[in-house]
């Protein structure tokens, strides 16, 4: 299945989780990184966090907020949280097909 | 840790290094970040190579109007026409639908198919192309935004061209000039026609 995250190579998965982690409001790098850490169970490299960033911002799918903090702060766009909605269904949908299959395995 | 940043391309230092630094600061670098750092340097220095053409414009007609206006195939080729065919493969379109384009400008004919990734209707949409043959040959993602504005709707729209191959960043660089000066003059017509019919589609404007 074609996504808008499917071609990002090595950046695929931590923008997943950067998108789930900026879902519930702004966060900086640090508190994207501590959360992404918390999701994913392993730690999230900084210039991966920041390659992947780069990347969400340039096909607008987060967008930094106006600040002098050097901390600045993401947040998700419409179109971010469209994409971020899509890819979760995939994911759900294939979760539920391979559950299921599995199910049927163990019978 | 300023030796591994200096390893970045400036343009990602100034974007980025402050912020970067701060990070750094509240989560000091392992040595498996600091591999992870210079790995993001190659990456950052790659990626110079993709090309982003953006076009935005304030339109005076709701979200709604405006993204309705584009989404629909026979209004769409009003807006923009350049555009020989506009075929998606469902209408309403929604995430999935293929559509096959082909258009003219500037004396040189182009040809892409794209796939719906995120369709928000009255609000955002992306594609991403498959295969294009014309300027800009490689992969590209293009996005719509329509945002609420005092004054109508702030329409922005872009498209990001990424090399597949050697030699492909020039193309890619030619395809975004190129791009940049279709989506401006797509976005100069659609002001037009929806804000006083511009004497192209006068219905269009009064909402019929």
């Amino acid at each position: 299945m074609e996504s808008a995250l499917s071609d990002l190579g090595r950046f695929t998965e931590p923008s997943l989780f950067i998108l789930v982690s900026l879902s519930d409001g702004p966060k900086h790098g640090t508190a994207i990184v501590t959360d992404a850490d918390a999701l994913r169970g392993t730690r999230l490299g900084p210039g991966t966090l920041y390659g992947a960033l780069a990347r969400l911002e340039r096909r607008g799918l987060i967008e930094p907020l106006d600040t002098s903090d050097p901390r600045r702060p993401y947040r998700l766009t419409a179109l971010g949280a469209t994409t971020l909605q899509a890819q979760l269904e995939g994911l759900a949908g294939l979760a539920r097909i391979g559950l299921s299959r599995l199910g049927r395995v163990a019978q | 840790m300023t030796a591994l940043l200096r390893l970045y391309p400036r343009a990602w230092r100034q974007r980025y290094e402050a912020e970067f630094l701060a990070m750094l600061e509240d989560r000091p670098p392992s040595l498996r970040d600091r591999i992870d750092i210079l790995r993001g340097a190659i990456d950052a220095r790659l990626n110079l190579q993709v090309r982003t053409a953006v076009a935005s414009s304030v339109i005076r007609a709701t979200p709604g109007d405006v993204f309705a206006f584009l989404a629909n195939p026979v209004t769409m080729r009003i807006a923009n026409p350049s555009l020989i065919a506009y075929e998606p493969d469902s209408i309403p379109m929604r995430v999935g639908t293929r559509c096959r384009v082909k258009g003219r400008m500037f004396g040189v004919t182009y040809s892409i198919e794209h796939v719906v990734t995120a369709w928000d209707e009255g609000r955002s949409a992306a594609m991403e192309v498959e295969r294009c043959a014309g300027p800009g040959f490689g992969r590209a993602t293009i996005t719509v935004l329509f945002e609420p504005h005092d004054e109508g709707t702030r329409y922005t729209s872009s498209i990001e061209y990424r090399p597949n191959g050697l030699g492909s960043g020039l193309l890619t660089t030619i395809g975004a000039i190129f791009s940049r000066r279709v989506l401006r003059m797509e976005q100069d017509r659609l002001r037009r026609i929806l804000e006083d019919g511009g004497g192209v589609f006068p219905t269009v404007a009064a909402g019929v």
